[in-house]
């Protein structure tokens, strides 16, 4: 288990974080996005919301002070958005629709390219985070994603797959043994 | 042979008469129909969701014309009758709230107003209601989100999600208004701006998700003095009055030349206060009639509506209703008041003269009596209330404690109806 005392300030900065870089106007709403890790999905790529829910559960046991949650968007148009202005930082896609989403193509051609990073993957999914979620947040997930072991199914490092998508610092610093970052 | 002939002629001629003989064919309004194109607001020509008097013009119409508008759902969303509350977080809040028009009412100046008569309202066949975290009069304590999806027709609305209800058919525009002109907006910029100052729940101008956006978007003409709709200012918007029904007219003052008419949000039934943040959500087709009053917009505080028994046929016909003043627990302080900043307040656990928190108070017990005698859980319980529920003022004089009252319609439980 992760030191409760790291998760309360992941929880504080995760705020600050939001408050910072959220695009939305409507501050009230963004309570629910400050109190939560939302993993975003989306209906359009059938895998993703069913494992989204999966790894919520496995991250509810292994990092309850994230207080993860699942985000299903109903289309390629709204993940893009979402993600892109950096209202949902986090998104599991599958592996074609991740590479169509970073390089504008595919399902998203017509809405543009977004910046994205991967965390880890889950066979032919990808958890990917935008470039700005900071290193320590990344860090700790993919501490969590290890330490969850087989309950998470597929789940593979990215060291350990083909270098199609950069790979987080936060998550690499974690995959290279090194120290916890501080928030950047 | 002649005879035969003469007979199918005959025969032809009166059975060509009686096809066109059928009402269909005789029609006499002059008609004019802003359509819906493309999934949102932005692939929709006739959809804008921020206020200016910028915002070209959708449509021209005459007085008397029937101006039919195509809506959308207040949340520009992509709910449907399984969506859950997952869906909830994905919503972008920059959408808010696509409006139909505006439509330049030709003849009417600023100055004038224009009187806006309800004809009809189509649903769609599917609304929903939601908790929406951070937002609602409870929403202390309802942080989580909660959907309920609907099945319309104008029967009655019934959900899977709200077992042994069907709430009746009462529905009107949540929004509905014309667009303002240059000095309200620079007079109402700057006293939200004052009340942003203060701490208080207001939104400046934002133009993530702005529509039009070359007026209101990020590179948009105007971008800093596009207002949100989420208000209901001076030239109506969004009134959430469900009193506004079918048959009623409602007069605005115009601020601009062709006044700038729009319809948006519809819901498909309402209780007074949508304490939850919403009602049942729903796209429609409306229906109005517009008439311009000569020189009458200049007295105008604010749109007044005229109506005859609508509001008679909303009453229910048995009813529960709980009572409140203002109480509070110690140390509370309801997110209304929280930015008053004030210590006098928490302390307190009788406050005085309060409506807001005398509403609350009534709230809170009608949810326990939906939990507790009719099997709701809380969150059906808080989403019931915001559809069948009406707070209605009690008295405001018997100091310090005024009352509100909860009213819920008990029709609303097949039970008690045939």
């Amino acid at each position: 288990m992760i030191k409760k005392n790291n998760f309360f300030k992941i929880v504080i900065f995760f705020l600050i974080y939001i408050l910072l870089s959220a695009h939305s106007p409507w501050g009230q709403y963004l309570a629910y996005r400050e109190q939560h890790l939302l993993i975003m999905s989306t209906r359009e790529d059938l895998p993703t919301y069913p494992y989204s829910k999966i790894l919520v559960e496995v991250l509810e046991e292994v990092l309850p002070e994230a207080s993860a949650r699942p985000a299903r968007a109903r289309t390629f148009k709204r993940v893009q958005s979402l993600f892109s202005t950096n209202q949902m930082p986090l998104v599991l896609l599958s592996k074609k629709n991740a590479i169509a989403l970073i390089n504008g193509e595919g399902p998203f051609n017509q809405y543009g390219s977004a910046d994205a990073e991967v965390v880890y993957f889950f066979d032919d999914l990808i958890l990917l985070a935008q470039p700005e979620f900071p290193n320590r947040f990344s860090w700790l997930l993919t501490e969590a994603i290890i330490k969850a072991g087989p309950k998470l199914p597929g789940a593979t490092s990215p060291l350990e797959n083909e270098k199609i998508i950069k790979i987080h610092p936060g998550t690499l610093m974690f995959l290279n043994n090194e120290q916890i970052p501080e928030l950047n | 042979m002649l005879k035969r002939v003469i007979y199918i002629f005959v025969f032809t001629v009166l059975y060509s008469f009686t096809a066109t003989a059928d009402t269909t064919d005789q029609t006499w309004m002059t008609k004019v129909e802003l359509t819906k194109t493309g999934m949102h607001c932005a692939d929709d020509r006739n959809c804008f969701n921020r206020y200016h008097p910028n915002i070209p013009m959708a449509a021209n119409a005459n007085p008397g014309d029937f101006i039919i508008l195509h809506t959308r759902d207040a949340l520009d969303t992509e709910f449907r009758l399984d969506s859950t509350k997952d869906d909830l977080a994905t919503v972008d809040l920059g959408l808010v709230h696509p409006m139909t028009g505006p439509v330049y009412i030709n003849g009417a100046k600023r100055g004038d107003a224009i009187e806006v008569e309800l004809i009809d309202i189509a649903p769609d066949e599917y609304g929903y209601t939601v908790i929406a975290p951070g937002f609602g009069f409870l929403r202390d304590v309802f942080p989580d989100p909660y959907i309920v999806n609907w099945r319309l027709t104008r029967v009655g609305a019934v959900s899977d999600g709200m077992p042994g209800v069907t709430v009746p058919y009462e529905a009107f525009p949540g929004s509905i208004g014309v667009l303002p002109g240059e000095p309200e907006i620079k007079k109402w910029k700057a006293r939200e701006a004052d009340l942003i100052g203060a701490g208080g729940v207001a939104l400046g101008p934002s133009p993530g998700g702005a529509k039009p956006s070359a007026v209101c978007g990020q590179t948009g003409t105007h971008k800093d003095d596009c207002l949100r709709t989420i208000p209901p200012r001076e030239n109506g918007g969004n009134m959430d009055v469900q009193q506004q029904q079918i048959g009623t007219k409602i007069i605005f003052p115009c601020f601009i030349d062709g006044c700038g008419l729009f319809v948006g949000d519809v819901h498909y039934a309402q209780g007074d206060g949508e304490v939850s943040g919403t009602a049942i959500e729903m796209g429609s087709v409306v229906t109005v009639r517009v008439r311009i009053k000569y020189g009458k917009g200049r007295g105008m505080d604010m749109p007044v509506t005229i109506g005859n028994d609508q509001i008679i046929d909303m009453e229910p016909t048995r009813y529960y209703q709980t009572l409140g003043i203002p109480l509070k627990g110690k140390g509370e302080i309801p997110p209304s008041h929280a930015y008053l900043d004030s210590g006098k307040l928490a302390n307190l656990t009788n406050v005085s003269e309060d409506l807001t928190v005398s509403a609350r108070h009534a709230l809170l017990q009608m949810i326990d009596y939906l939990v507790k005698e009719h099997g709701l859980t809380k969150e059906q319980a808080y989403i019931l209330c915001s559809v069948a529920v009406d707070l209605r003022v009690g008295q405001v004089v018997d100091v310090p404690n005024f009352i509100v009252s909860a009213v819920l319609n008990m029709d609303v439980f097949d039970k008690y109806r045939n």
